[in-house]
């Protein structure tokens, strides 16, 4: 980050290589969007990156950020679509995202954040969301629009089935932060007692 | 939080680090036993950095996605280019001394194409040629203020100097200034000549410095004039700039200047 702030163009494009595959994936996500808007998304995703870099206070937060935008810009465009008008603009979720008010978020490791995935993806009852988030997110290969002609089924329906499924993912890892919030707070009383 | 359910205040302790140990603890424990009142609450926020980490997340469990190519990530680089005017710095304070040293100051060579004593960077058949040359300083900090040199194409430049462009149309023009690097092609610049004569190039109204500070090696810098420059014909040329050996023409009817320097 630091290099791509310089001005640095080989930071520049790593930030792009290293983030535009998961990227891609959140637009994909949408089933409503053809190629044409999916590469749309990542465009406008990438400019905004670039063009807001200064502003990320936490660099760690990079990926994290990164995919916000991408999910912004991917939400603003289907509410474009389907409201035939202009929306908010979204930079004020940007800015949270940035650290700008939320600045301390614990972080779940990531070997935990994946076994909290699976294990919700486990936990699924056999049946078409399942089916959907098997082929969306465990194969991989399809995108939303493509997994809706495959079942036969409506592209609103797979766009809610995996926005269902990843809610459910949000609160679990939510979860975990609070978890996280809980110890990290024990902790630090312990240690103010011990320090006593 | 009433109800145990999370609402925006319970929330945003969560993620700003500000909610009490045991309170937390009732959230986790609520959360992990799941709550559809709370998953409806989560899904209508806008999105912020919990859906960035939740997106992170799912995209751990799926196979490498799509890659990106060199098409892709050009256009988004022009894009942020064309929408880039904050490289820009103002300079004031380097104007004055300019209008002091007067023009023995801006006697800079002007890399011409090889072959032509004179320019003709203009070419076909229609129209009149809109001549056009492009001059620079190099400015720098000094104890006493800004220090200006005069620019010579082919010079070593310091990272921390800054360039300071000067324009001389043989007419009425619209001009764009494009920045030729390792690291892309960029506009730096586009403006309007409403008569022959020299014109110091501005952002926002007062004359701007064009900053080194974070590019290295060979910078060359294109000034376009053409009567009428669309963001199509800059395309053009600055995809056949960013292609071309050197001397190569941006197309008909397209004036052509170029200067470049190497920053250490």
């Amino acid at each position: 980050v630091a290099l791509a702030l310089a001005g640095d163009g080989r930071a520049h494009r790593e930030i792009y290589d290293r983030y535009r595959p998961a990227a891609h994936r959140v637009a994909r996500g949408f089933a409503e969007f053809d190629e044409d808007d999916l590469e749309d998304v990542v465009q406008e995703t990438f400019v905004r990156v670039y063009q807001n870099l200064g502003r990320l206070k936490e660099p760690a937060r990079l990926a994290a950020w990164v995919l916000t935008i991408a999910r912004n810009r991917a939400l603003t465009r289907l509410a474009r679509r389907r409201a035939r008008q202009e929306v908010a603009e979204d930079l004020a979720n940007e800015r949270a995202a940035r650290g700008e008010e939320a600045t301390e978020m614990a972080d779940p490791e990531a070997d935990l954040e994946l076994a909290v995935v699976r294990r919700i993806i486990d936990g699924l009852p056999d049946g078409p969301e399942k089916e959907t988030v098997r082929l969306f997110y465990v194969e991989g290969n399809l995108s939303a629009r493509e997994i809706a002609d495959r079942l036969g089924v409506g592209k609103s329906a797979i766009t809610m089935r995996l926005e269902r499924f990843r809610t459910r993912v949000k609160r679990r890892l939510l979860a975990e932060v609070a978890r996280l919030r809980g110890e990290e707070s024990t902790a630090r009383s312990k240690a103010r007692s011990k320090a006593r | 939080m009433s109800g145990r359910h999370l609402d925006e205040a319970s929330y945003r302790g969560l993620l700003g680090g500000t909610i009490e140990a045991g309170e937390a603890r009732r959230v986790a424990e609520h959360l992990e036993a799941g709550c559809e009142a709370c998953e409806t609450w989560l899904e209508s926020r806008e999105p912020d950095l919990l859906d960035g980490a939740t997106d992170l997340a799912l995209s751990r469990v799926s196979p490498p996605g799509s890659a990106g190519n060199d098409l892709e990530y050009g256009r988004i680089r022009r894009r942020v280019g064309a929408g880039a005017t904050s490289r820009w710095a103002p300079a004031l304070a380097a104007a004055a001394v300019l209008a002091v040293a007067g023009a023995a100051v801006l006697v800079a060579r002007v890399d011409r194409r090889p072959g032509s004593d004179t320019w003709d960077g203009v070419k076909g058949a229609l129209g009149a040629p809109v001549p056009a040359r492009l001059r620079f300083s190099v400015v720098r900090a000094g104890p006493g203020g800004p220090e200006v040199e005069r620019g010579a194409t082919g010079a070593v430049v310091p990272s921390d100097a800054s360039l300071l462009f000067r324009v001389e149309a043989g007419g009425p023009t619209a001009l764009a200034l494009l920045r030729l690097g390792a690291d892309g092609t960029e506009v730096v610049w586009r403006g309007r000549a409403a008569a022959a004569g020299a014109l110091d190039v501005e952002v926002g109204g007062r004359p701007a410095a064009f900053p080194l500070r974070g590019l290295a090696g060979l910078q060359r810098f294109a000034l376009l004039a053409a009567p009428d420059l669309g963001p199509e014909r800059i395309e053009e040329a600055r995809r056949l700039l960013a292609g071309a050996r050197a001397g190569a023409a941006p197309g008909p009817m397209v004036g052509l200047d170029l200067v470049e320097v190497t920053v250490r």
